[in-house]
């Protein structure tokens, strides 16, 4: 049955400890167990090959990151462990000669900057015709090398009065000047100076070397060192990119062998047994049994304990209702004692989306959409959502017909639509009281829901309130009846009986706190009237939308054009183009908000209203102990 | 002109809606942040947020209800 859980049992497994890796595997090829840690003797240990993968793990996971590898390769079939250790240890190596390297590319990195630095303090000298002998041998004559800071006339200006010899050297875009001066004059010639230029020091070169040739020399090493640093790093670079794949690879297979290894810590032991504890579905307990029998040469025993405590959850829907199982995972998963609320979400939510939304052009657009996105996805959760759609779209072209409405107008082409409930003028007090009803028909299911499964437990006080809380429900009903439509019921006694009997009851069965309690209910009741108020601002949204004169500039291009005004005709062209881009745009918009709107306050009402009347979840997932 | 309890009667439905509005706004805004917060340290819990964005809009909802009965006491109701 849809709404039961799938029954679990809980399998103990009790082995020798020679037989435990085959156990394991034994239990990764069986694909269904959620294991638990078993609290029997001692803490088991991880199994002996742990340690080795681990290392190379490690050492995997480092490469990656240096490398700048983040890739996560496709599942595959797992490969045999020594293969895939064996070959980490081949990467190993490989990696090993790059660090080589990479010790080689500090050595260049840091020749290089020194080249640099060499080179930065020649080049002002690069043209100057003087030998660097002459600034070590002159005797008599002070030699200064400046680089000038302002123009040249001002630095000749200041040293005019000085008995003085000048050379002006120009050199990658900057003038310098070689100046010979007496030895008495030194002072007074770096006064001077000093105000337009800058000192240079004399780079030490080798005897009989020329400024130029030495700067040849270092620019030809320079570049000499960068193409075998391009070629260190390309070698670096090509291999991070032809083994990415190859390194993700034996990672991500080796991390499945480590999960297998340390699989045993969550075992218990004694000197000679391995205990090994986890939940399986009902059917599938025979299966386990005989699998792990047939590993150990019926050598452990399997056994089924009567207990549910703890026991993860597995849904169990057909394929029409499975796709909106997410909605319930994502409220939280139903606990042991709960029924599955996924088939209920599944007739309540399209009805609900489909009477917020209702239009049978949106409807229609919804399911092409559902339809198209249904092809693309695969599976997974697009998959699900797209099938909801498919559904709350079918709903929304039903309810559609109801409001008599297509793309916010009331009729398709020229063909009128007849609404059952207008949602504008008088059919919106109607629209009001059917939203009402959906909540009072919503809530009461989901109490008498909650009455059953609290009667199923034995809870039967809490049973009789939930039944309480319906007829308080009814009461309600009827009070608005009363208000809205008297000539259908109007007999205030019989709703002040009906609600004093329900606050007796609340009150007798579950205390003071249901009593305080009632004005939730009320609250609850008037949060479906979002149905209506978000089903009338979809309404106006569309009308808005439709204003927008593209009809007119049409009929005004067609006019100009059968009076052959064809200057008429090319002037309406453009606005016509401009009003059917904005009028598709705006439906895009409404049609985008509707979805969205239509879908979180649906959800919301299910949440928040109708959960809250029967449902707790807290369910544990159930992660079967698989290979990726 | 407009004779002052039709004014009244247009204030009164205008102020249902505002309240209601203010409050939701009021209301997303403190969920918006501590949703910020929490989406930055789990993954995966946009979902989740977009839901509880949701949950305060019920207070404009119904006032946008109470705004559309004062404005029905006066006979133009209706969406067209």
């Amino acid at each position: 049955m849809v709404l039961k859980l799938e029954p679990m049992t809980k399998a103990r497994v009790v082995c020798m400890q020679a037989d435990t890796p085959r156990v394991v595997d034994a239990l990764y090829d069986f694909g269904t167990i959620h294991m638990t840690r078993s609290r029997q003797g001692t803490p088991g240990t991880p199994l002996q090959e742990f340690r080795e993968i681990s290392e190379e793990l490690i050492f995997l996971r480092s490469t990656e990151k240096a490398l700048g590898i983040r890739l996560t390769p496709e599942a595959g079939a797992l490969e045999p462990r020594e293969r895939l250790l064996a070959e980490s240890k081949k990467v190993r190596k490989e990696i090993e000669e790059l660090k080589h390297d990479e010790e080689r590319l500090a050595e260049y990195r840091a020749r290089m900057a020194q080249l640099k630095a060499q080179i930065d303090e020649l080049k002002p000298f690069e043209n100057l015709s003087v030998s660097p002998a002459t600034f070590s041998q002159a005797k008599t004559l002070s030699l200064h090398y400046f680089e000038l800071k302002s123009n040249r006339k001002e630095f000749e200006k200041d040293l005019a009065k000085l008995p003085v010899e000048t050379l002006f050297v120009q050199g990658a875009g900057r003038e310098y000047a070689l100046v010979a001066a007496g030895n008495a004059k030194k002072a007074l010639l770096l006064e001077k100076a000093s105000k337009h230029a800058v000192e240079l020091a004399v780079p030490k070169l080798a005897e009989n070397e020329s400024f130029a040739g030495a700067l040849a020399g270092l620019t030809g090493e320079l570049g000499e060192i960068e193409r075998d640093t391009a070629k260190l790093s390309g070698r670096q670079a090509a291999y991070s990119s032809k083994n990415a794949s190859r390194i993700a690879r034996l990672r991500c297979q080796l991390e499945e062998y480590g999960k297998k290894a340390e699989l045993p810590n969550r075992f218990g032991r004694t000197q000679a047994l391995e205990i090994i504890e986890g939940w399986v579905t009902s059917r599938k307990f025979k299966e386990l049994e005989r699998k792990i029998l047939e590993v150990t040469g019926n050598k452990a025993t399997v056994e089924a304990h009567a207990t549910k405590k703890n026991a993860p959850t597995v849904l169990k829907n057909p394929p029409l209702v499975r796709r909106f199982e997410f909605m319930v995972k994502f409220f939280s998963l139903p606990n042991q004692a709960e029924y599955d609320p996924t088939l209920f979400i599944s007739i309540t939510f399209p009805i609900i989306f489909g009477m917020i939304f209702g239009d049978i052009g949106y409807g229609l657009l919804t399911m092409a959409l559902a339809s198209f996105l249904y092809l693309k996805a695969q599976k997974g959760f697009w998959r699900h959502l797209a099938g909801m759609m498919l559904l709350s779209g079918f709903f929304t072209t039903v309810w559609g017909f109801v409001f008599g409405e297509f793309m916010g107008v009331e009729d398709i082409f020229g063909y009128e639509l007849h609404a059952i409930i207008h949602r504008s003028g008088p059919g919106v007090p109607i629209l009001m009281v059917a939203a009402l009803l959906v909540g009072v028909i919503h809530l009461g299911f989901g109490l008498a829901v909650g009455a059953y499964t609290n009667w199923r437990h034995g809870h039967k006080s809490h049973a009789y309130a939930k039944m309480s809380w319906i007829v308080l429900e009814a009461a309600f009903l009827l009070a608005g009846i009363n208000l809205f439509a008297p000539y259908i019921f109007n007999s205030p006694t019989v709703i002040v009986a009906l609600v004093l009997a329900s606050v007796v009851a609340l009150y007798k069965f579950e205390g003071v706190p249901a009593v305080v309690e009632i004005p939730g209910l009320l609250s609850n009741l008037l949060s479906y009237l979002r149905i209506m108020a978000l089903g009338l601002s979809g309404v106006i949204l569309a009308q808005i939308v439709n204003r927008i004169p593209l009809k007119s500039s049409l009929e005004s291009i067609l006019a100009a054009a059968a009076a052959g005004d064809f200057a008429g005709v090319a002037i309406g062209i453009l606005p016509a183009i401009f009003f059917g881009v904005v009028l598709l745009l705006g439906h895009a918009v409404a049609l985008g908000l509707g979805l969205f709107e239509a879908g979180i306050q649906s959800l919301r009402l299910h949440y928040v209203e109708f959960f809250s009347k029967f449902y707790h979840g807290g369910g544990i997932p159930f992660v079967p102990l698989r290979e990726k | 002109m407009v004779d002052i309890s039709t004014a009244g009667v247009a204030l009164g439905a205008a102020g249902a809606l505002a309240a209601g509005a203010l409050a939701t706004a009021w209301a997303q805004s403190t969920i918006g942040a501590a949703a910020m917060g929490m989406m930055a340290e789990k993954d995966g819990k946009e979902g989740q947020v977009l839901l509880y964005l949701a949950l305060p809009e019920t207070m404009v909802i119904l006032g946008f209800v109470v705004a559309f009965l004062i404005i029905s006491s006066l006979g133009g109701a209706g969406a067209k």
